[in-house]
């Protein structure tokens, strides 16, 4: 029996054989392929070369284009290496003669000659070597990526081990297989963390190297709830979590039964409970779990999900789906919020000298930057704004120029849509993520000029204490009830009190119950959460009066660490439910 | 069949930094043009010509001198280009530095 230890990101338990996913760290699944399969690999293998040499040849037509020729020139070097026809034919009779797996194969061969090259005396062959290394490393991505399509066609219930999974792939799980998940990277903010949340998926992630310890087969717990792997439990362990996994199937039931009453406190005053959704298919399961709207649309999923650009028809049918779930209720559209590291295609490339994603040309930044690609965004929201009660918010605003250009744009695409006659909604309420700390100090400068806040905790934690959440080696400095944290929300709550504009939470933190008796303390009246952390929430809320919030916000609020901070607030969220989560 | 003629030929690395992978894309690909086979060779070592990767192997500096060999219904033809591109030094071809020009190119 092993334990390991990672980030609880979905709760639940799950226990049953394991699949591992290779890829990446490349662990090569399988080694040798049958005889009579020996055919459909090397086509497999040669369909790999032709995908990768498509690949080079659009990186170098883009170097080219957008740098010169003298730069394009490494990938007809690589192209030529990947259409090295010694090297395909020495791949293909390992495959052949030897049912070599072509990612056993590939693997192999490359690494001969990487190693040969490394054994010339020169330093700069022996550099080479990385250039083939790269090669292979695509190649292996190609075939393991057809691997990994096999996910889909699963039988019979496993639970995945992987080193990292890319949202889409998390999207992908059939959930009628997969009972739960472990990955080797991620933190709690990672996006693959939100979906597995999504999806009910019990999940742990950022568990460190462990997949090497595991074979494929083999029974493992995943302990969603507190962030525990079990790989090969004893009896007892077992016996334990197999009544744990009980459970928690009834406190679901009992949280099921919440699903239908309102949501307000003890003194009858209303707290309403969105959700956040990253795709539209999420949007109907949020009204199920008694969503009152939609707090935060993550449109990112429609720039991720194809290697193209979306065209103002995917980001207008998308919009729509979401307003057919809730044709009455408030649905917020947040606007593009990604990074250009993680931009598809082209606009990647046209930052080649980013240092730190984080800091860089992200989000609002990269709208501003490319307004083609924001007015393609804004002009759906337009459109889709006559359909109901669609709201647009800029996400990483941090200063308030930044905030008056946005709208400007946002102008201009109006007049564009008047001058050709389309239909839109002109009065569509303009908003702004506050979590860049530039903005809660601002907020009441902020205020006079936006329509509505709403905080972004994961990135105003991440910016505030200068801790990436995704790293495991400083995730545990990432604390929501950090001092300064509550003392910024405070400020933003107060300006957007004084001037009267509505203010939610929309982070992480206000889908973890411990934080909502604070945050309703605090003055928050409206929050967007994880849909399927509603009932739960609502829970807390049922259970609570506002003095009672206020009480203890104020007490919350004179602590100067965040241990401190949060030992109280676990301490009373006992107090108002015995019984919330196991 | 075309009749099959071979030559031999010594050539002379001269350009920068011998044989780098650069130089050796342009003589792949120059190669591949080629029907015949086209090995070059040094003292206890052959490698094939159209492989960039063999001819990275021979990791030949600046002034090294090695032998073209090539077989084949074009051999002539071929090892007179081939030996042109090593005394130019595989200076960027007209072809390579504006890909529009390619069709102008013969």
């Amino acid at each position: 029996m092993l334990i390991k230890r990672g980030i609880a990101v979905s709760p639940g338990v799950a226990i049953g054989p394991v699949l591992v996913l290779g890829a990446e760290s490349f662990r090569i699944p399988q080694r040798f392929v049958s005889i009579d399969a020996v055919d459909a690999e090397i086509s497999r293998f040669r369909s790999a070369v032709e995908a990768i040499c498509q690949e080079i040849g659009d990186n170098e037509r883009l170097a080219s284009e957008r740098l010169g020729a003298q730069y394009a020139a490494i990938f007809s070097a690589h192209l030529m290496l990947a259409r090295d026809e010694k090297l395909v034919r020495e791949i293909e009779l390992l495959i052949r003669e030897k049912s070599f797996s072509p990612e056993f194969a590939v693997s192999r061969v490359f690494r001969q000659y990487a190693k040969r090259f490394q054994a010339l005396g020169d330093q700069y062959f022996a550099d080479r070597a990385v250039d083939l290394y790269d090669l292979e490393k695509r190649l292996l991505k190609y075939l393991l990526g057809e691997k990994r399509e096999e996910l889909s066609h699963l039988t019979s219930p496993v639970l995945l081990l992987a080193h990292n999974l890319t949202p889409s792939e998390t999207a992908a799980l059939d959930k009628q297989f997969i009972m739960g998940f472990a990955t080797e990277v991620g933190g709690e903010t990672s996006h693959t963390a939100i979906l597995a949340g999504a999806l009910e998926l019990p999940a742990v992630v950022g568990i460190g190297k462990f997949l090497a310890d595991v074979s494929g087969g083999e029974t493992i717990i995943i302990d969603g709830s507190h962030g525990t792997v079990i790989i090969d439990p004893d009896e007892d362990t077992l016996g334990k979590y197999r009544a744990s996994e009980e459970r928690y199937k009834s406190f679901s039931k009992r949280l099921e039964s919440l699903r239908q009453l309102k949501s307000e406190t003890q003194d009858g005053v209303p707290i309403t409970l969105c959700g956040n959704i990253e795709f539209p298919q999420e949007a109907m399961t949020a009204a199920h779990r008694g969503a009152e709207g939609i707090g935060l649309y993550r449109t990112e999923f429609l720039y991720l999900e194809s290697q193209r650009e979306p065209t103002e028809e995917d980001h207008y049918q998308a919009y729509c789906e979401v307003l057919q779930a809730f044709p009455t209720q408030p649905v917020i559209i947040r606007t593009l919020d990604l990074g250009s590291d993680k931009m598809p295609g082209a606009l990647k490339a046209e930052y080649p000298d980013e240092v730190n994603p984080a800091l860089s040309v992200r989000s609002i930044r990269l709208s501003l930057q490319h307004l083609d690609l924001f007015k393609t965004q804004l002009r759906a929201i337009l459109r889709a704004a006559v359909h109901g009660d669609l709201r647009v918010m800029f996400p990483l605003v941090s200063t308030l120029m930044e905030f008056r250009q946005a709208r400007m744009i946002l102008g201009d695409v109006v007049e564009d849509l008047e001058e050709q006659g389309i239909p839109f909604r002109k009065d569509v309420p303009v908003g702004m993520m506050v979590e860049v700390p530039s903005a809660a100090v601002l907020a009441d400068e902020f205020a006079r000029e936006v329509d509505f806040f709403s905080i972004g905790t994961n990135d105003l934690i991440q910016y505030t204490l200068g801790v990436d959440r995704g790293d495991p080696a400083v995730a545990s400095l990432y604390r929501a009830g950090d001092p300064s944290i509550l003392r910024l929300l405070r400020g933003v709550v107060t300006a957007a009190r004084k001037h009267q504009i509505s203010v939610s939470v929309c982070g992480q933190m206000s889908s973890d119950p411990m934080f909502l008796p604070l945050l309703i303390g605090m003055g928050i009246r409206q929050f967007s959460v994880t849909p399927q952390t509603i009932p739960e929430l609502k829970e807390v809320i049922r259970n609570l009066t506002i003095a009672k919030a206020e009480r203890i916000a104020n007490r919350a609020e004179t602590f100067d660490i965040a241990r401190d901070v949060e030992t109280f607030l676990r301490g009373e969220l006992k107090k108002i439910c015995p019984d919330s989560a196991p | 069949m075309a009749e099959t003629q071979s030559y031999r030929r010594e050539v002379t690395v001269k350009s920068e930094h011998g044989l780098h992978i650069r130089p050796c894309t342009v003589l792949a690909q120059s190669a591949m043009k080629f029907q015949s086979r086209i090995h070059l060779n040094k003292p206890g070592m052959q490698v094939d010509a159209k492989s960039i990767l063999d001819l990275m192997t021979l990791a030949a500096a600046p002034g090294a001198v090695l032998e073209l060999e090539v077989d084949g219904p074009d051999a002539a033809e071929a090892i007179e280009h081939l030996a042109a591109l090593f005394d130019s030094g595989f200076a960027p071809t007209p072809a390579e530095a504006k890909p529009s020009a390619a069709v102008s190119v013969g």
